[in-house]
């Protein structure tokens, strides 16, 4: 019951903020361009923080992570 | 399926990564409040933190998560991303030193993957393996270590839930108020750690030690910048049972009622000729498997039955939610002593022992 519930507050958090676009983007694969989410935006979501981290270095933007549970 | 466009316009400069699985994640470097479903780090690809974002309180899960301030929180890391790189470059900022840890650094992870894996490991599974950890290895204290990313009303402040670093109330006789800190005004610093977030003070208040008496905070009023140091009284990390009731870590705490069920809505207290507003759940489950089988076969031997409506334990009734009940339970309840329900059924009220077992 309670992990049910924490799940349920965890997609709500998920659709309010990042919404089905990050769920999109995951479908796409890790490292692809979420054309399909983001309306081809090409905003790309990694899977692995460290990864972002050596992006972002080479980049030199900042780095976004975000946590939380799937469905 | 479009991400929201002041969304996008902001997160399009960032580089993004998400994670659902926390299995690989370094606990060292990505320290976060792990009892939450939702949070979000700002960050340099060094290893320097920015911002946090995402924390909850009892009231709500989404009280302090909303687009305009996550909009706004990542508008204004740019800036504070700009002016690290070029401090870095002068060679007055370093990144920092940590030490890379994870699950799988952690033997009571090992050795419960070894007997039945977790697939998915989730935030507050983090938070269950390093509380085993610290106990296995003398660094976790129940009556401490719980009591984690201290909201800011602990020192008597109340933040705007959108514009988080302005302070919208401070409590009458709080360290807050002694420090001099005022409505209005507009945080900046608490410590080391520069706030934008109402995580970020709580991150300050989480690395503070237990036993800190003070803590800088830099406020910002009109065109002025001050220094209000905020006295810590002893204890002042320690909640209370509605402030620990959301928190994934109170399930493994002992003693433990080994029942529960959902709270009754307003429709099924009036067909039960309870007040309205009053609190009562009607019991649907026992723990009866696993190795707390134990806790639900003495609740069953006390007398508690599946359908049965608790209207009241130890003579408390006003509990917030049946998460209250469990935490209060925990807290507040030791193994040996008695406790005494008031339960409804079949429209009689009884009285029920429950031997308080750990």
């Amino acid at each position: 019951m309670r992990r049910r519930r924490e799940v349920i507050l965890g997609a709500l958090l998920a659709s309010v903020l990042l919404g089905v676009a990050v769920a999109a983007t995951a479908d796409d694969g890790a490292g692809k361009a979420g054309e399909r989410g983001d309306g081809g935006s090409e905003l790309r979501w990694e899977s692995d923080p460290d990864v972002a981290r050596a992006r972002a270095a080479r980049e030199g933007k900042p780095v976004l992570v975000v946590f939380r549970c799937e469905l | 399926m479009r991400l929201p466009e002041e969304l996008r316009r902001e997160a399009k400069d960032y580089v993004l990564a998400r994670v659902t699985d926390a299995r690989e994640v370094d606990l060292g470097l990505y320290r976060i409040d792990w009892d939450c479903t939702f949070f979000a780090l700002l960050m340099n690809g060094d290893g320097t933190i920015y911002h946090r974002f995402g924390t909850r309180d009892w009231r709500s899960p989404l009280r302090w998560v909303s687009m305009p301030t996550l909009v706004a929180l990542l508008r204004a890391t740019k800036t504070d991303h700009a002016d690290y790189e070029a401090e870095k470059a002068a060679g007055r900022a370093k990144p920092p030193a940590w030490t890379p840890r994870r699950m799988a650094d952690l033997p009571a992870f090992v050795r419960h993957e070894k007997k039945r894996t977790l697939g998915c490991v989730h935030c507050h599974n983090v938070r269950e393996f390093l509380r085993l950890d610290g106990l296995e290895n003398d660094r976790w204290d129940d009556d401490r270590d719980i009591w984690t990313w201290p909201t800011p009303d602990r020192i008597g402040l109340e933040l705007d839930p959108v514009d988080q670093a302005l302070v919208a109330e401070v409590a009458e006789g709080s360290p807050a108020h002694a420090a001099g800190v005022r409505p209005g005004d507009r945080l900046g610093r608490a410590g080391a750690t520069a706030v934008r977030t109402v995580a970020d003070l709580q991150w300050a208040l989480h690395e503070a030690p237990w036993d800190a008496t003070e803590l800088p905070l830099t406020v910002h009023r009109g065109d002025e910048t001050v220094t209000a140091t905020v006295k810590l009284p002893e204890g002042w990390k320690r909640g209370d049972a509605l402030s620990l009731s959301w928190r994934p870590i109170k399930w493994p705490l002992r003693p433990a009622p080994g029942f529960g069920g959902p709270q009754l809505r307003a429709d099924d207290l009036a067909r039960l000729g309870l007040p309205a507003g009053s609190f009562a759940f009607r019991v649907n489950y026992f723990v009866e498997t696993g190795p707390d089988a134990h806790l639900g076969k003495n609740a069953r031997k006390a007398g508690i039955e599946e359908g049965d409506v608790v209207v009241a334990v130890g003579g408390k009734s006003d509990f917030a939610s049946v998460d209250h009940f469990h935490a209060w339970f925990r807290l507040h309840r030791k193994a040996g002593s008695v406790v005494t329900l008031r339960v409804l059924r079949d429209g009689k009220e009884r009285q029920l022992a429950l031997p308080v077992i750990d």
